[in-house]
């Protein structure tokens, strides 16, 4: 956070590199986020450049009451908003992610344990597609970015018992997409 | 309190997120209520399979786009794209002010002007700025900043350097062409034509006739009447006087025809040769070769045929061209190996000539070697000299193992799978795997990514790309109908002969842990033929949208006479689960004349159940027949497009001479219209091939290693890929196993038969719904991998 100031000051004095250094240390996080929020990496790319674009032009008007962070993926969220409003629904992670070659790496070393794992993976992100949008935003921020109610309040603008009870009915709803898989795994 | 507020409290006690009383009493509802406990184990499952889906990383540093992209957005006045235009203007004024400062600029109005060039750097603003202010339109031709504005003059300059390397030198030759003149053709004014001689005489004759009859008529005013047997031999002397410069005149066109028809003969043989390249159409690897060997007779080729025209006999060229090309050459180059192994490329499409593909047919002493100019040689070239850093030599070495890869399309049952059956099969045969508890190939990827300049022997990163469940798989929608399972993992392996076979001959007993083994030598390999009797027929799995297509392409090929390596197992990180992965089919590297010709009976017998002779069909340039029908009898045939396969076949097969092997499948018919895959390949060591787009298609591309190669003497290795793919849930396997088709007769050959099928284990496989009956009759069945158990959700 403290660093994060920090750049900020010097961005607002004139270094363009220093915000630079934020680009560079918030664009996978961000872009990890909300690819899976969007379901499409090629919007997700393009939502967070514009968010950072945005960010800069705009960096004056941050209040710095919340973690850059954390306003940034507010511009980020309101971009997707406003560009999912705007354009047809493009290709999903799943598809786009073979047009990009962009695949996570493994952390199993046994081809077999990859291979479950695989699998196990393309269900819940199909599982975590079929929810709507308000959910699936609310769970990939509480679930892969691990966001914290309160911030998740902030960033969705929501009061912190709206996040706690959307939260909730978000993960019963992928539970029930998911039941198979999961009575496997609680046997 | 409500059951749902109750459950409400749960969630945020999974999360951590109570006061110490809604803990409290979250804790002992737990306690208390099973139905509680069992939510609670459900929702701590569901956290751990996010645990499982894949973290996307920005390829690149976006920051210098990001502040380019900011400051035109300044310069313009507006935000990023649309959105950012209704931001208001204070932000967007201060951010100009910044600008403006960073850059030294003395603007505090923040007035902005669009200019001409609209990458103008914010260095220039300034001056931008003042003309603005001047009231003067004044256009500035501005220097362009970015590669946009390059692009295309680059691209441009980059066709007309094709053109002028490439394209034959026409003026040259047809200065070349023209015939001599004598004074005499001048007076005459005979056209240098390619009229046939006789008929150039003749119409020669005919135009010179009037001349002559009132040269005749003058004459005879002047010196009076001659004799009638004098005109006669005046006519005729006249006429042999034409009919001679007609002839001269004729010859040389001749000769210039003669080099044409064979330099047009070149031109086609050099077009074929392109298209097997950029068009992707079927080329055997040695193309790089052919390609440069071609052209190193060209340019004698020509000289010689020149040189003969000048003289006044037939050109070169013509003999040149006329050499069959499958005559015993002596070539300007050695050989690369694989070309002994490569049958030749005749059925290449618009290639006129019948001899080889490696094609060079001129003789080493009139066709000293030249520069290589096609970029497979360049390519070829780099990675000769690769290789040759790592101390693998040079040519030879670059050449691959005389044969292709195995490729076995093995599918595993989830039980299986979750012992790591596979793995112990790898481990009891002394197949190791590479990473020998060292880093792991997704770590030394990741690795690689940091420092790519780093040493190209360590292990390659695979590069990825995961293909997206067909559309009628693509979420279910049904709460709890899980889709069939669509992992897919390949494992490259290159062991020794009695490795993969006993490999082999476990993985085709062990048919309840490997319901599928479908051995697919490749084409020509001859002594990878008795391989095929391991395969067990493949049964149409089910739901399958798509069918896969497995590229087989040159490894960073070891040649005779190298270091012994330790055998090992390259596995390579997840293909990601692609539902048109199933059914792998095998695109042979080369046309399977050899294998039907040459192969073993069992390989002939197996011709039914395997796929290689349907691929080879692709192969050949049949690439609209369903090349899975092979691998995957029925279902997968009928579901995937011809089409799709034929354009995977092309595209597969087109590919030049590669250090790598790639897998390539193709998804169902509806995202399968989209441009046909181009194939890329990277001879850097311990680059990342791959990575580029790919619409509609997954292409794992496999990096070579050439610091890793086993090298055997005797080239005895064999270069196997096994592909995993997770078998249907036991429900589902034994309903298609009532479809099963009959044993193929070469199972029946398969050098140690296979046990007697024990009883279907049970599977709890990840998809079925309905199996807890079913597994409890399982003693033993290990108990699926669990996250660790969180020991209180406070400390989340």
């Amino acid at each position: 956070m403290t660093d994060d100031a920090q750049l900020i000051d010097e961005a607002l004095a004139g270094a363009s590199a220093a915000f630079g250094q934020l680009v560079v240390k918030y664009q996978d996080r961000l872009y990890n986020t909300v690819a899976h929020v969007l379901g499409s990496i090629d919007e997700a790319q393009d939502v967070v450049q514009d968010a950072f674009v945005q960010a800069f032009l705009k960096l004056e008007s941050f209040e710095r009451e919340s973690a850059f962070y954390t306003w940034l993926y507010r511009i980020a969220f309101n971009l997707a908003v406003t560009r999912r409003r705007r354009e047809k629904p493009t290709l999903s992670v799943e598809q786009a992610r073979e047009q990009t070659g962009e695949e996570p790496q493994s952390r199993c070393s046994s081809p077999a344990a990859r291979l479950e794992q695989q699998e196990r993976a393309r269900q819940v992100q199909a599982a975590l597609a079929q929810l709507t949008e308000e959910h699936r935003t609310i769970l990939v921020l509480r679930e892969i970015d691990g966001c914290c109610y309160e911030t998740i309040a902030e960033i969705l603008d929501l009061p912190v018992g709206t996040v706690r009870s959307r939260l909730h009915r978000a993960r019963m709803q992928l539970r029930d997409q998911l039941k198979a898989l999961l009575q496997e795994d609680c046997r | 309190m409500s059951h749902e507020a109750d459950q409400e409290l749960l969630s945020a006690y999974l999360d951590g997120e109570l006061t110490a009383a809604e803990q409290a009493r979250v804790e002992r509802l737990l306690a208390d209520d099973p139905a509680y406990r069992q939510l609670y184990d459900e929702l701590r499952a569901l956290r751990t399979n996010f645990e499982t889906l894949p973290r996307f990383t920005l390829a690149k540093d976006i920051s210098s786009l990001v502040l380019r992209r900011a400051e035109q957005a300044m310069l313009h006045g507006t935000g990023p794209g649309q959105a950012s235009a209704r931001d208001g203007s204070k932000s967007a004024d201060g951010s100009q002010q910044r600008a403006g400062s960073a850059n030294g600029s003395s603007r505090s109005d923040g007035r902005m002007t669009r200019d001409v060039g609209s990458g103008m750097a914010a260095d220039e603003a300034g001056s931008t700025a003042d003309e603005a202010e001047s009231d003067v339109p004044v256009i500035r031709l501005r220097w362009p900043r970015g590669w946009r504005p390059w692009l295309w003059p680059a691209v441009a300059a980059a066709a007309a350097l094709y053109v002028a390397m490439f394209s034959p030198d026409r003026a040259p030759r047809k200065l070349a062409q023209a015939p001599p003149r004598d004074p005499a053709d001048i007076s005459i004014g005979a056209p240098a034509s390619d009229q046939p001689a006789e008929p150039l005489a003749e119409q020669e004759l005919g135009k010179r006739e009037p001349e002559l009859r009132a040269k005749k008529t003058s004459d005879a005013k002047s010196a009076g009447p001659k004799p009638a047997e004098e005109r006669a031999v005046d006519e005729k002397a006249v006429r042999q006087k034409v009919g001679e410069q007609a002839e001269k005149a004729a010859a040389a066109p001749q000769a210039a025809r003669n080099l044409e028809r064979a330099e047009n003969q070149l031109e086609r043989r050099d077009a074929a040769e392109r298209q097997q390249m950029d068009g992707l159409v079927p080329a055997a690897p040695q193309l790089a070769g052919s390609a440069s060997d071609k052209r190193t007779d060209r340019a004698p080729a020509r000289k010689a045929a020149e040189a003969e025209e000048s003289l006044g006999g037939v050109p070169a060229a013509n003999a040149a061209a006329a050499v069959p090309a499958n005559a015993p050459v002596a070539a300007a180059k050695p050989a690369p190996l694989e070309n002994a192994a490569a049958p030749s490329d005749k059925t290449a499409p618009g290639n006129d000539f019948a001899g080889p593909a490696n094609g060079a047919v001129a003789d080493a002493k009139a066709a000293p070697q030249q520069p290589a100019a096609m970029p497979s040689v360049e390519v070829a070239g780099k990675a000769n000299a690769q290789r040759a850093r790592f101390g693998q030599g040079g040519q030879g070495a670059l050449a691959p193992s005389p044969e292709g890869v195995l490729v076995v399309d093995c599918e595993v049952r989830p039980e299986a799978a979750r012992d790591g059956a596979f793995d112990a099969l790898l481990a009891k045969h002394k197949i190791s795997l590479e990473s020998g508890g060292g880093p792991m190939l997704a770590e030394a990827a990741a690795k690689k990514q940091e420092a790519p300049a780093a040493n190209g022997a360590e292990q390659a990163a695979p590069a990825l790309l995961a293909a997206g469940p067909a559309p009628d798989q693509r979420g279910a929608g049904k709460p709890g109908a899980a889709p069939a399972p669509t992992a897919v993992v390949p494992v490259y392996i290159e062991a020794s002969w009695p490795q993969i076979r006993a490999l082999l001959v476990e993985l085709n007993q062990r048919k309840e842990d490997f319901p599928i083994v479908q051995v697919m030598p490749a084409a020509g390999a001859r002594s990878q033929q008795q391989f095929a009797a391991f395969s067990r027929p493949a049964r149409a799995p089910a739901g399958l949208a798509g069918q896969a297509l497995v590229a087989q392409e040159q490894q960073a090929g070891a040649k005779d006479g190298g270091p012994q390596a330790p055998v090992m197992a390259s596995p390579q990180a997840p293909a990601a689960g692609g539902a048109a992965a199933q059914g792998v089919i095998v695109e042979p590297e080369r046309p399977v004349a050899a294998a039907d010709a040459g192969g073993s009976p069992s390989a002939a017998s197996k011709r039914d159940a395997s796929p290689t002779d349907a691929t080879a069909q692709a192969g050949k340039g049949n690439a609209s027949q369903p090349a899975a029908a092979g691998a995957a009898p029925s279902a997968t045939a009928s579901a995937a497009p011809a089409n799709a396969a034929g354009d995977g076949a092309k595209g597969v097969a087109a590919s030049e001479p590669r250090r790598g092997i790639a897998i390539q499948w193709n998804l169902a018919p509806a995202q399968s219209n989209r441009a046909p895959p181009t194939l890329s390949a990277s001879n850097e060591p311990g680059a990342i091939l791959g990575q580029q787009p790919q619409p509609g298609r997954g292409v794992i591309h496999f990096q070579s290693r050439p610091g890793s190669v086993i090298v055997v003497p005797g080239n005895q290795n064999v270069r196997a890929l096994f592909v995993l793919r997770l078998a249907p849930a036991t429900q589902a396997a034994d309903q298609a196993a009532g479809a099963r088709q009959p044993e193929p007769a070469a199972a029946s050959l398969s050098p140690e038969p296979a046990k007697a099928d024990p009883p279907s284990k049970p599977t709890p496989g990840v998809t079925s719904p309905e199996k807890g009956a079913a597994e409890s009759a399982v003693p033993g069945k290990p108990e699926p991998e669990k996250a660790a158990p969180e020991s209180s959700p406070s400390q989340e």
